[in-house]
């Protein structure tokens, strides 16, 4: 499926940009030179500067940082707990399914930007704590989900097979139920996830006031920064905005080819 | 009738301002921002104001004898003078005024206002007496506050949240009439009003998206813009449907220290910091104005022009770096291994202040000097600059009136006073200044204040922008008050 | 509903209650406010004896005042007047996603079709709107400029309410932020399975419209799309109309985040669920009074 992997594709090269970005030399603070402000594309600046003379490509490359760590770190909360309260879901069905179910009922019920403002208002707006909150915000559509596929599973052969095999119940809920059953339907939530990181970040930062702050670029900020200037050059709030749009767009691409895989 | 119909019609259409942001309340006793000082001046009124000439003449006072050692002066009020809701102006209001704004449950913002006088009681209902702490010069140039109606309080002790905020009652020639879902707030003409006023409606517009200031005032979205952006002026200046007008507000801006911290507290530190800025080129990006050596602004009678602005020295900056135990090894100063860092903060809605801190971070690190920016705002600015004092620079603005009294920055006693600085020469001079008699006493003293506050460098003055505000050429009459804007608006026409 | 209310006080209020430090300093203006809040928020008893206390309130439709924001001013209030201010968005916004995917789906066999809504949906909110605004603003400007056009009468400038800017808000928030591809996705999942069922086929086979039973059996789950999509259009709601300028719950919910008015934002965050439990519960009555076999089986 080609869109599939256009979309694996376009999470590679974010990857790749975020282990890079650990090398690079780049200073943010270093590079203001108000004397070569917006400036158009040239040889030494391939997207030319914003209005205070920084390089774009730059800060766009560095803005990958903005949130693919939150992206990772969203992931493994959600990953992790959905798994722990999957896991629990299957091996006790019944009174303690229907309790956590009710917590995720409430958790779905408060719009998940506004959860995650919240925990950032009250606790704080680094980078961890809006990653661990988009995290939990996720958990319910994920853990739902989950839920079904596992009931779904309860009476599959393969299954049924591993019980009466003598496999302990941990090992058929860990294993069998969990990893076999729905591992690709959490990387495809997971996916998601990560799309609404990218999104979450973006928005948080364009706003202001929650999210990356200046100097440090995040594709978001650089937009806000630009559209208040005046005569700026067009590249350097157009390329930030494009390449949100192909980040979002390629990871729920790769989401979509895991659907399909899965 | 046909004319008649036209010019009500004319009347009729509102006199539209926009402010970056709409204040929340309309009380004189908690104002705390420009946009709350400039409307509290289109509905309430002092004992004395400014007259076009910026000389002191009375508005609802009618005159003032003082005593003989001039600690005690009686003030009558003008006659016929009303509140908006048609009750006479009585003296009672004045004396409550000014307890009000004295007393400490109030919590008044303004009670630096009042703070020089003792004691304030009617005498009839006409007559104020008002007893001094100091004896004063002239005290009238004080007596700017605004009064307000005894009637629509419980007491003296003023609670934020009293109604009052909603439903203002002042004596102005502009009243509220309502605050609309949008966040505007319409004002009416006062009917009872004892002169005749020019406009009959005035509608404050909350115009937070900075963009499109300039050009709702050219697509005739609104009249007036208080304050124009730098980057706007080129536009409005050759738009002939718009007249810029300079305000100023006696504004700069500044680089505070903060004294309580070793780095702030070492004079060598703050000197080398001052000649290790390029001023010129933080204001380049951002505007025009001019450079300042002191904490007044170039125009004003107590500017110190023998005291120049510091200039660029990088040599006698490390020669200071050095004294203070740093050395510079790898491209940082570092002390004991550990290297000089500062953390900048700036007010969020400082227009600009974005652009000048990242440009001084970049400064300054290239000194080897680390530097980390925060933007706060005011909700934060307010708990970690004002109560906690957890910063190491503050890159902020100053607003004056004409009294330019700055001793609430560098007394040491002084409300404002956050940078910690404490000098007691300075201390002096600024009491002689707040009770010199004469007015050559006063800028001397107040010149000498400016030298050793440069000197010391509690504070890196930067600028003065040149500021502007913008009014489309319908609005007739049209006089400005450099800080208060509205105070003439009474003749203006439409 | 009842529950989902009161599970999300507790949630709310949780998370502020259990925050590491003492909840006043939270609060920018916190030391000013100490005494009268200590009493009021009964910092003295165990935080399980307050959440009780606030659920009580909450019953009684009490959600505190706001600190910051608009001191004084009671939360339960505002926050019915903003998310109505934001239901006048988020409702039209709803349908035109639901209606537009269902259109969208009727047709098989559209993988092109589904790719490119796929991606066009999937921008962010903010930058549609962002985008779009500008657009529309700098390109009258220009016209203006250039002197094609007068000031249109039907353009409004950016400060001011209109139906324009009310258009452009209920367009972006029904289309981007993913909404409107994962709805059209539902869609042809629901369309499929329906068409494949046996009763459908038995009326093709006897060459029969399918169109009716198939829009009247679309309805039951259709009222499930729905309310599945309502928080999310609530959710999206809050980036919107902070970038349109539009004074509803988001832009609201906002400055009481920015401002750390707690009271304010979780008492807009109770609300919110408010609306999406009574959604989800008028769209299960409704599906309940459509479809006679969930009612004979129960909820």
């Amino acid at each position: 499926m080609s869109g599939a992997r256009l979309g694996a594709g376009v999470l590679g090269l974010l990857g790749l940009a975020w282990a890079a970005s650990a090398l690079s030399t780049y200073d943010v603070v270093a590079d203001v030179h108000p004397a070569l402000a917006s400036r158009g594309p040239s040889l030494s600046h391939l997207l030319g500067t914003d209005h205070l003379g920084r390089d774009v490509l730059c800060r766009l490359w560095l803005g990958v940082r903005a949130f693919v760590g939150p992206g990772l770190i969203a992931g493994a909360v959600a990953g992790g707990l959905s798994a722990l309260l999957g896991g629990l879901g299957a091996l006790r069905p019944g009174a303690l399914r229907a309790a956590v179910r009710a917590l995720l009922t409430v958790v779905a019920s408060v719009p998940r930007f506004a959860l995650v403002l919240l925990i950032a208002s009250i606790f704080g707006d680094e980078p961890a704590i809006l990653a661990a909150a988009a995290g939990l915000a996720y958990l319910p559509a994920l853990v739902e989900d989950i839920f079904a596929r596992v009931a779904e599973l309860e009476g599959a052969d393969f299954v049924e097979a591993a019980r009466a095999h003598g496999v302990p119940a941990f090992r058929v809920v860990a294993v069998h139920l969990l990893w076999v059953g729905c591992r690709h339907l959490i990387l495809r939530h997971l996916l998601q996830l990560f799309a609404f990181v990218v999104v979450l970040e973006a928005s948080l930062s364009f706003i202001g006031g929650f999210g990356v702050e200046e100097p440090t670029p995040s594709w978001g900020n650089m937009i806000a920064f630009e559209l208040s200037a005046r005569e700026g050059n067009l590249w350097a709030w157009l390329a930030p905005a494009l390449c949100i749009q192909l980040a979002v767009v390629g990871t729920l691409l790769a989401a979509e080819g895991v659907r399909d895989g899965g | 009738m046909m004319l008649s119909f036209l010019l009500t019609a004319a009347l009729a259409a509102p006199f539209r301002y926009a402010e970056d942001q709409a204040p929340a309340i309309v009380n004189p006793l908690f104002s705390t921002s420009m946009s709350e000082a400039r409307l509290s001046e289109l509905v309430f009124e002092g004992l004395y104001t400014d007259n076009p000439e910026l000389a002191t003449t009375p508005l609802l006072a009618r005159d003032l004898s003082m005593n003989a050692d001039r600690t005690e002066a009686t003030v009558r009020l003008r006659e016929g003078a009303t509140w908006q809701d048609g009750t006479a102006i009585t003296a009672d209001d004045v004396v409550f005024s000014i307890q009000a704004m004295q007393n400490p449950q109030t919590a008044s913002t303004e009670y630096g206002r009042v703070e020089w006088i003792k004691k304030a009681e009617a005498l009839d209902a006409g007559t104020v007496k008002l007893t001094f702490a100091r004896p004063e010069a002239r005290p009238e140039d004080k007596l700017f506050f605004k009064i307000l109606p005894k009637g629509r309080f419980a007491g003296t002790a003023v609670k934020r949240t009293d109604p009052f905020r909603t439903q203002p009652t002042g004596s102005g020639p502009f009243r509220v009439d309502k605050f609309n879902d949008d966040g505007s707030i319409t004002l009416l003409k006062n009917p009872g009003y004892r002169s005749s006023v020019g406009l009959s409606e005035i509608v404050l517009r909350e115009v937070s998206d900075k963009s499109y200031q300039a050009k709702l005032l050219i697509y005739e979205s609104l009249e007036a813009l208080v304050r124009v952006l730098p980057r706007d002026l080129a536009v409005l200046k050759n738009n002939r449907r718009v007249e810029l007008y300079p305000y100023q507000t006696n504004s700069w801006w500044y680089l505070g220290f903060n004294l309580g911290r070793p780095t702030g507290k070492d004079a060598n530190i703050r000197g080398a910091i001052a000649r290790l800025v390029d001023v010129q080129s933080l204001l380049d990006p951002v505007g025009t104005g001019d450079l300042l050596s002191g904490p007044f602004v170039p125009s004003s009678p107590y500017y110190n022009h023998d005291v120049p602005a510091w200039k660029r020295d990088g040599a006698k900056a490390a020669e200071l770096l050095t004294a203070a135990g740093y050395s510079f090894a790898a491209g940082k100063w570092t002390k004991g291994g550990k290297p000089l860092s500062l953390r900048v903060c700036a007010h969020k809605s400082l227009e600009s202040a974005q652009e000048v801190a990242i440009n001084l971070q970049s400064q300054l690190q290239g000194e080897g000097i680390e530097v980390q920016v925060d933007f706060l705002d005011d909700a934060t600015w307010k708990s970690q600059i004002w109560k906690d004092r957890n910063y190491d620079l503050v890159l902020s603005q100053w607003s004056f009136d004409r009294n330019e009294d700055v001793r609430e920055q560098f007394h040491s006693k002084g409300t404002r006073n956050f940078t910690g600085y404490n000098n007691p020469a300075v201390d002096g001079l600024l009491d002689k200044a707040r009770d010199a008699l004469d007015p050559q006493q006063k800028k001397s003293a107040l010149r000498e204040v400016h030298r050793i506050v440069h000197d010391d460098a509690p504070m890196v003055f930067l600028w003065t922008l040149d500021s502007y505000s913008a009014m489309s050429v319908k609005v007739k009459n049209v006089v400005i008050h450099p800080f208060y804007f509205f105070t003439w608006s009474r003749t203006w026409t439409m | 509903m009842a529950a989902t209310v009161a599970g999300a006080t507790v949630l709310l209020h949780g998370l502020f209650w259990l925050a590491p430090g003492d909840p006043i300093d939270l609060l920018p203006n916190g030391p000013e406010l100490r005494p009268v809040l200590e009493a009021e928020w009964g910092l003295d008893q165990p935080v399980g004896v307050r959440i009780l206390r606030t659920l009580g309130a909450v019953a009684q439709g009490d959600l505190g005042y706001s600190l910051i924001v608009k001191p004084g001013a009671d939360v339960a209030n505002l926050a019915a007047k903003a998310w109505g201010k934001t239901l006048t968005l988020a409702l039209p916004a709803l349908a035109l996603c639901v209606g537009l995917a269902l259109l969208l789906a009727w047709r098989q066999d559209r993988p092109r079709l589904a790719r490119l809504v796929m991606v066009s949906s999937a921008t962010p909110g903010f930058l549609l709107a962002a985008a779009l605004i500008t657009l529309l603003n700098e390109g009258a400007f220009a016209g203006m400029e250039a002197g094609h056009w007068d000031r249109p009468g039907w353009f409004a400038l950016p400060d001011q309410p209109s139906a324009l800017r009310t258009a452009l808000a209920i367009g972006v928030l029904g289309l981007s932020g993913g909404l409107l591809s994962e709805a059209r996705t539902e869609a042809a999942g629901l369309l499929e399975s329906l068409r494949g069922s046996a009763f459908i086929e038995a009326i093709a086979a006897r060459g029969g419209s399918t169109l009716g039973p198939l829009l009247h059996n679309l309805l039951p789950p259709l009222l499930g799309l729905l309310s599945g999509r309502l928080v999310l259009v609530l959710g999206g709601a809050l980036i919107v109309e902070k970038v349109l300028f539009i004074q509803g719950a988001g832009t609201l919910f906002w400055e009481a985040a920015m401002n750390r008015d707690h009271p304010l934002a979780i008492g807009l965050g109770i609300a919110a669920a408010a609306l999406v439990a009574s959604g989800q519960a008028l769209c299960s009555l409704g599906r309940a009074a459509l479809d006679p076999r969930l009612r004979r089986s129960g909820p």
